[in-house]
């Protein structure tokens, strides 16, 4: 709580602001001039006063008068519930898709004072995963948009250099025109020297090279949020500032009215926008909403004017140095994304909104201050204007949280946006604003998608860990499979402890600690876990890392694994899956299933099939494999990913009757996966059940006794296309059940096995997995699995007719499998997905996931194939127009040409298969 | 062992600060030693620092001292000594000094008594020379535990003492010096008389405070005593000495969750505890009211005693007599004895300096302390005594969270304070390249009295600043006494454990 004398000052300069409509009180801005200042200036208080001194009334700030609301209406189609930057953005495109009138967006605090309104104020940059980019460009677009059409938003097409002190940036940045340029983005790589031209006043003494993207720019955020806002008045839309939030009424599962301090809203739709407070309004509703942001420091550092400034200079990132610096009001404007950040409000948060701002920690940003003076010497010369501490809330695991909730259905949330609120404002408010009046989203962004976390991310010293580690996360190399170091081993089977001692190499997937290779002891390898055992605390916990874009380090490692796997016998741990079991009393599960998947689920007991589930579109909003336990009864597996997300689908289309009853027991069976042409020596010596091919084909299913332990469901199958089983033991047997089999599996030389030797697997036979090669807007017959699809069959399922009329038009891209050529893995940077695909020479699509195949010995490249014509609209893909290009890829700059496959293959084994006909997982 | 006297008999000041003219005083006082630094021209510019930080560490921590007291098993106790609990109220002390005269007139001691259950502790600030100082600091808690002892008790010590085996009162720490033996068989015998004196004549009815006043007043009395009985000895020279400096004196005695401490003049004792409404700051709470001018009862009390027609050269220039800044002190007799006594005991040792023109009605000096009392809580962490050399540098708050905060480990910086208007960024990031260092330099101490030196001598206002320690440090020895006072510190840390376990009843 602060103290009252500074509360009653902070609203004394509210009440003057208001009056003046965004004019700012007088004292404030002699600040700027040398004239004495205010006590709120002295003792680090911001009231943007050297910051907008240069709007100076004259322009169309001072002569609008923003009318704002009294009072809320009494109900309402959308309430946003925060007047950030992103809040007005969803509120501007609300009002622009015509729902002007019925829209209300509440301000805890006065409108203008979110810290959002006065972001860096950087437009474009380029993202490796799609939907990051289009958000980006969207953003850059609607400023320019509005700037044309004569609108005030400050924004200067100076374009955007992005500086690189290391090779590795440079590749990097290599990737990065890769993508930019496949998306018709002009951009360049730049020498020092060249770098030097654009931008002479940085120093590129240390500097490797530079991307130059010419058309991006900077605005004035202030004057874009307040162009937005005004707007969006224009269109009748409602905004009430200083109303408080106190409760969401929420009846089945809907949000219908909204509780504040002046009134309650009905509301059909909410969008929570609350940025630091995003996390307390989920906590206003029952159930709760999760939203998993926590704030932490971030810096602005504002100069006064310098004489010789370029109003043009290039916005500056140089994230090797953490830093950014761009050209605001003649003087400068500089921040930073530090290694380290310091959370902040760690107990509790304030409560008006003026005063999140904390005091500055001068020792904490000189090492930024060092870096912006060494890059730019200039700046040395420039008076500061002020040091801004504010606060900004960052996402569990950096990237923006977006979409809607799984606790509720007309509920929205927009998170996380880190200090980059200008960046991606613009584009997130337009596509949950078109979600909102369409239904559904206009892309996929799974890995945005709030879905994608599980409650545990909500866990408050959870996100104070981890935050110390997310600010820093947006500057560093976006290597592959790259990792947090905090909030880990929060998520480990039962047989973690014999993992580790065993040597395991961890990677975390939903909280889960999940081995990703492991480094086998040379004397080869299981002899002597016994003795590992008895002290396996002390063996210290080790987080798997791949700090290079060419040959990783675990390649030996997982290649080994990899050999076990497919002419031995393997171990693996697959409890991350997430498992479900879906029973009725009678039928209805049947039938619900039916509805809700693609593939036909009326199989006999005890059998397992792979399907996806559909949305009316034909989407993939799951792909998973529904074991038949009992006629009544599946236990369905889905990817690790999809636990949060996987649920909501199908609580949202079972009967809303309750007659089939759905369950996540994710977390009671450890799953164990003995993958190889052995795996059947080594399971039959710990069970009395026949495991021949006759009497337990692939794909079947039973619930069997393993060692002493009983009730362990054995699944036939192992997703990667090789023989063996995934083993689901209740937790409390697992070890023993582990214990077991390394000792059986000692006879057969079974090796332990990660997750970077099973992608590899499943890559090389052409296995799509969810989240990483589908999304929700993948239809089968897009990716070879028509034949999954009962299309056949006179039963309704959602997206039948989509995939109907899909099959009678055709697609328009196609799941490819593509085999780099001339790629030599020991040097060249190796493709890690995202990489640009071009047939003929033209741009046909990126890829989605890359790994290296033992087998067929080069780097295997999965992804999709389009048909643009010349607009660049999507034509239609046939087989025949798939098999007829030539293809590369391009890996940071450098195209690799490649050789392309519809189906998955048939690779040479030493161990031929048992079963005639082998399951291949595409095909065309 | 050093023979104390043996030495510092060469090279003694006739005259230091206390008894100074006010107006040299002034300059250190009441301007304030950081006024002359902000005269120095440029931005927090120092000289170049002459010595390295390791220098300068080495320099700060060459009288660093340290008592375990809690969990230490392996004392070996004589038979006859009183065992204190396994546990204590006392965990740790940290104590250290740091001289700015020639030499140092500050004492610090530590004493455990052997046949009672308390520890002793006092800073000791000096005037006039280091001899009373010294040789208070050296007698005074042997006067304090005979005064603790039951009758029963002193009365064997007493009993062997004269069958000839002397009998230890208590186990100094951290001093390896001796008196002289002719000083020591003086001293001897007083203490002896004391002990008799306690016995005869002396009501049986306990009380701390009594113990603690009449061990004071006694030995002073006894400096005085000594002198006048022994005008033929051969230490007769060091006696006068002792007798014409003067001491102010602050002792603190823990005995479990009891603390008593007894003060004459102005070194202060704090008490550092923990905030108990759910914060996590800092309290001190002072323990002592200093004996000067400063303090209005001081004053009133010292003009009573004396006729009303004195009042007005009582107290002149804030000062006893307008020469002497403390109020009450040890020794000093200058101020107790009247002209023809002081005349007839110090004969040949007597200059123009000797006779006070204004000393009418003597004494107007005493060493009489006030004895405070607090029972220690489970959330007082921590007791600070330090010479006033420590106290004109930093205000007792400030001092309490340096410790506090130094006890939790963290780095303590106040918040950059940066000018308003103009500062260039190139300014800043000076001014944050200093505090970096600054920070670089803090976690070296490992005494946390060590770790109060430095931070009082050594803050500028862009922190722990290097320069600023190397040049306080390397001043000439002749203008150092304007920067600063000699500083001595105690650091006594108290067992919270212990504490929060204690019994109500002890």
């Amino acid at each position: 709580m602060m103290a009252s004398g500074t509360a009653t000052l902070l609203r004394r300069i509210n009440t003057h602001w208001k009056n003046a409509s965004f004019i700012l009180p007088s004292s404030c801005r002699s600040f700027h001039t040398g004239e004495p200042v205010s006590t709120d200036i002295l003792q680090g208080r911001w009231v943007s006063s050297h910051q907008y001194q240069q709007l100076d009334l004259e322009e169309n700030f001072a002569s609008s008068k923003l009318v704002l609301d009294e009072l809320p209406p009494k109900e309402a189609k959308v309430v946003v519930c925060g007047g950030g930057m992103v809040g007005t953005s969803v509120l501007y495109h609300l009002a622009m898709l015509g729902w002007g009138k019925d829209v209300v967006m509440l301000e805890q605090g006065r409108i203008g004072g979110a810290s959002s309104w006065r972001g860096s104020g950087f437009l474009g940059g380029v993202k490796l995963t799609g939907p990051e980019m289009k958000i980006l460009c969207k953003s850059k677009a609607l400023a320019k948009e509005l700037s044309d059409a004569g609108h005030d938003t400050g924004w200067k097409q100076c374009g955007g250099l992005h500086l690189a002190r290391t090779r590795d940036r440079i590749t990097h940045f290599r990737k990065m025109r890769a993508i930019a340029e496949a998306n018709g983005t002009e951009c360049y790589i730049l020498s020092p020297e060249e770098t030097a031209k654009k931008c002479d006043i940085i120093n590129t003494s240390d500097l490797v090279g530079s991307f130059w993207v010419p058309n991006d720019g900077v605005c004035d955020p202030y004057k874009l949020t307040f162009t937005l806002l005004k707007l969006a008045l224009e269109q009748g839309a409602h905004v009430v500032d200083e109303c408080h939030l106190s409760r969401i009424l929420v009846q089945n599962e809907r949000v219908v009215a909204v509780e504040t301090s002046k009134g309650m809203i009905e509301c059909d739709y909410i969008v929570n926008t609350g940025g630091l407070w995003a996390r307390n309004i989920g906590q206003m509703s029952e159930p709760q909403v999760k939203v998993p942001v926590h704030p932490a420091e971030h810096y602005f550092l504002y100069t006064q004017k310098l004489d010789g400034i370029d109003p043009m200079m290039p916005a500056l990132r140089d994230p090797d140095g953490n830093i950014y610096i761009r050209e605001f009001n003649e003087g400068f404007l500089c921040g930073g994304f530090e290694k380290w950040a310091k959370p902040s409000f760690e107990k509790e948060l304030p409560g008006p909104l003026q005063d999140r701002e904390l005091l500055e920690d001068w020792d904490h940003f000189f090492v930024m201050l060092k870096e912006m003076l060494f890059r730019v010497p200039v700046m040395k010369k420039a008076v500061l204007g002020c040091l801004y501490n504010t606060s900004c809330a960052f996402s569990a695991d950096h990237r923006w949280i977006l979409g809607m909730v799984p606790e509720l259905t007309n509920y929205f949330v927009v998170g996380g946006l880190r200090s980059g609120g200008s960046s991606a404002a613009g584009g997130i408010g337009s596509m949950i604003a078109e979600w909102i009046v369409s239904g559904t989203p206009n892309m996929d962004a799974y890995d945005l998608d709030i879905l994608r976390f599980l409650p545990a991310h909500n866990n408050g010293r959870f996100l104070l860990d981890r935050v110390r580690e997310v600010p820093g996360i947006h500057y560093s190399i976006a290597y592959p499979f790259s990792d947090f170091t905090t909030g880990r081993c929060l998520r480990m089977s039962p047989i973690f402890p014999r993992l580790k001692a065993a040597g395991a190499v961890f990677g975390q997937v939903m909280g889960y600690e999940r081995p990703s290779y492991f480094t086998h002891r040379s004397d080869g390898d299981s002899a002597d876990y016994e003795s590992t055992f008895n002290n396996e605390a002390s063996i210290p916990f080790q987080i798997a890392t791949t700090k290079t874009w060419t040959k990783p380090q675990w390649f030996d490692h997982a290649a080994k694994e990899y050999a076990a796997c497919r002419e031995g016998v393997a171990l693996l741990d697959y409890s991350s899956f997430a498992k479900f079991d879906v029973w009725s009393k009678g039928n209805e599960v049947v039938q619900a299933l039916q509805y809700l998947c693609s593939n036909d689920l009326d199989i006999p007991v005890g059998n397992i099939i792979h399907t996806g589930m559909q949305n009316s579109y034909g989407g993939y909003e799951n792909d998973c494999s529904l074991a038949r336990t009992a006629p009544n009864h599946y236990m369905m597996i889905a990817p690790s990913i999809q636990q949060t997300r996987c649920s909501t689908w199908l609580k949202r289309n079972l009967p809303s009757d309750g007659s089939v009853v759905m369950s996540d027991v994710t977390s009671m069976y450890t799953a164990i996966c003995l993958m190889g042409p052995l795996a059947r020596n080594v399971l039959s010596e710990l069970t009395d059940e026949d495991l021949s091919p006759k009497a337990f084909p692939f794909f079947s299913f039973k619930e069997m006794d393993v060692g002493l332990a009983n009730g362990i469901r054995a699944m036939n199958i192992t997703h990667t296309g090789e023989l063996g089983w995934v083993l689901y033991i209740p937790n409390e047997y697992a070890v023993h059940v582990y214990e077991n089999l390394v000792s059986v599996g000692k006879n057969y030389n079974m090796l332990h096995a990660g997750y970077y030797a099973m992608r590899s697997l499943r890559i090389e036979k052409f296995y799509a997995f969810w989240g990483q090669d589908l999304d929700s807007t993948t239809t089968p017959l897009e990716c070879g699995r028509g034949f999954r699809v009962k299309l056949n069959k006179d039963i309704d399922f959602i997206g039948r007719e989509a995939l109907e009329q899909q099959k009678k038009e055709g697609v328009k891209r196609l799941y490819v499998h593509l085999q780099l050529e001339d790629h030599n893995p020991e040097v060249d940077p190796w493709a890690w997905g995202g990489e640009p695909i071009y047939r003929d020479g033209v741009f046909v699509g990126v890829t989605t996931t890359t790994g290296y195949g033992f087998t067929l010995n080069n780097l295997i490249c999965l992804g999709f194939v389009r048909n643009y014509d010349k607009n660049g609209n999507m034509d239609y893909v046939t087989p025949e127009y798939i098999m007829a290009g030539d293809y590369e890829v391009d890996i940071a700059g450098v195209r690799y040409s490649a050789s392309v496959s519809l189906r998955s293959p048939s690779l040479p084994s030493k161990f031929p298969e048992p079963q005639g006909n082998r399951y291949l997982a595409t095909q065309t | 062992m050093a023979r104390v006297f043996s030495h510092l008999f060469q090279n003694v000041k006739p005259l230091s600060h206390r008894l100074d003219r006010p107006v040299r005083c002034g300059v250190a006082r009441v301007a304030g030693w950081e006024r002359l630094f902000h005269n120095t021209p440029g931005l927090y510019a120092f000289p170049r620092p002459k010595l390295s930080p390791q220098e300068v560490s080495q320099i700060l921590r060459q009288n660093e001292g340290v008592v375990q007291v809690s969990g230490c098993g392996d004392h070996e106790w004589s038979p006859d000594e009183v065992t204190p609990a396994a546990t204590y109220s006392i965990d740790s002390v940290d104590s250290n000094q740091l001289a700015s005269n020639s030499p140092i007139e500050d004492k610090l001691a530590a004493a455990r008594c052997l046949h009672t259950t308390g520890y002793l502790f006092g800073v000791f600030d000096g005037h006039g020379g280091p001899e009373c100082s010294q040789v208070v600091a050296k007698r005074l808690f042997d006067y304090i535990a005979a005064s603790l002892l039951p009758r029963s008790e002193l009365r064997r010590v007493v009993a062997e003492w004269q069958a000839g085996s002397p009998v230890a009162l208590t186990q100094v720490y951290n001093d390896n010096s001796m008196f002289v033996s002719e000083l020591q068989e003086i001293y001897d015998a007083s203490l002896l008389r004391y002990c008799n004196q306690l016995l005869t004549s002396v009501s049986e009815d306990f009380s701390m405070e009594e113990a603690l006043a009449r061990s004071f007043t006694q030995l002073d009395g006894d400096l005085g005593r000594e002198v006048e009985e022994n005008q033929r000895s051969a230490v007769l020279e060091p006696l006068v000495r002792v007798a014409l400096s003067g001491s102010v004196a602050c002792v603190a005695h823990v005995d479990g969750p009891h603390l008593h401490i007894a003060n004459t003049g102005d070194c202060g004792a704090v008490l550092g505890s923990q905030r108990q409404d759910g914060g996590s700051g800092w309290q001190a709470l002072r323990l002592t009211e200093d004996h000067t001018w400063e303090n209005p009862l001081e004053v009133e009390r010292v003009v009573s005693e004396h006729p009303p027609n004195e009042a007005e050269n009582v107290v002149k220039d804030q000062r006893l007599l307008g020469l002497l800044m403390p109020f009450r002190a040890f020794g000093d007799f200058r101020f107790k004895w009247d002209r023809e006594k002081l005349l007839s005991v110090i004969q040949r040792y007597a200059d123009h300096n000797s006779i006070i023109p204004t000393s009418l009605t003597p004494p107007y000096l005493t060493a009489m302390p006030e004895v405070t009392y607090h029972r220690l809580r489970p959330h007082d962490r921590f007791l600070l005594m330090a010479s006033d050399g420590l106290w004109e540098c930093m205000s007792p708050l400030d001092s309490v969270m340096l410790v506090g905060e130094y006890m939790s480990g963290r780095q303590t910086l106040q918040p950059v304070r940066l000018p308003h208007h103009g500062v260039t960024l190139r300014e800043v990031e000076q001014v944050l390249e200093q505090r970096l260092k600054g920070l670089s330099l803090k976690p070296v101490d490992t005494s946390a009295a060590t770790h109060l030196i430095r931070h009082a001598i050594g803050v500028s206002d862009t922190g722990l600043d290097h320069a600023r320690l190397s040049h306080s440090l390397t001043l000439p020895p002749e203008v150092r006494r304007y920067f600063r006072d000699d500083i001595s510190i105690h650091v006594i840390f108290f067992d919270s454990n212990f504490l929060r376990v204690c019994p109500i009843e002890i």
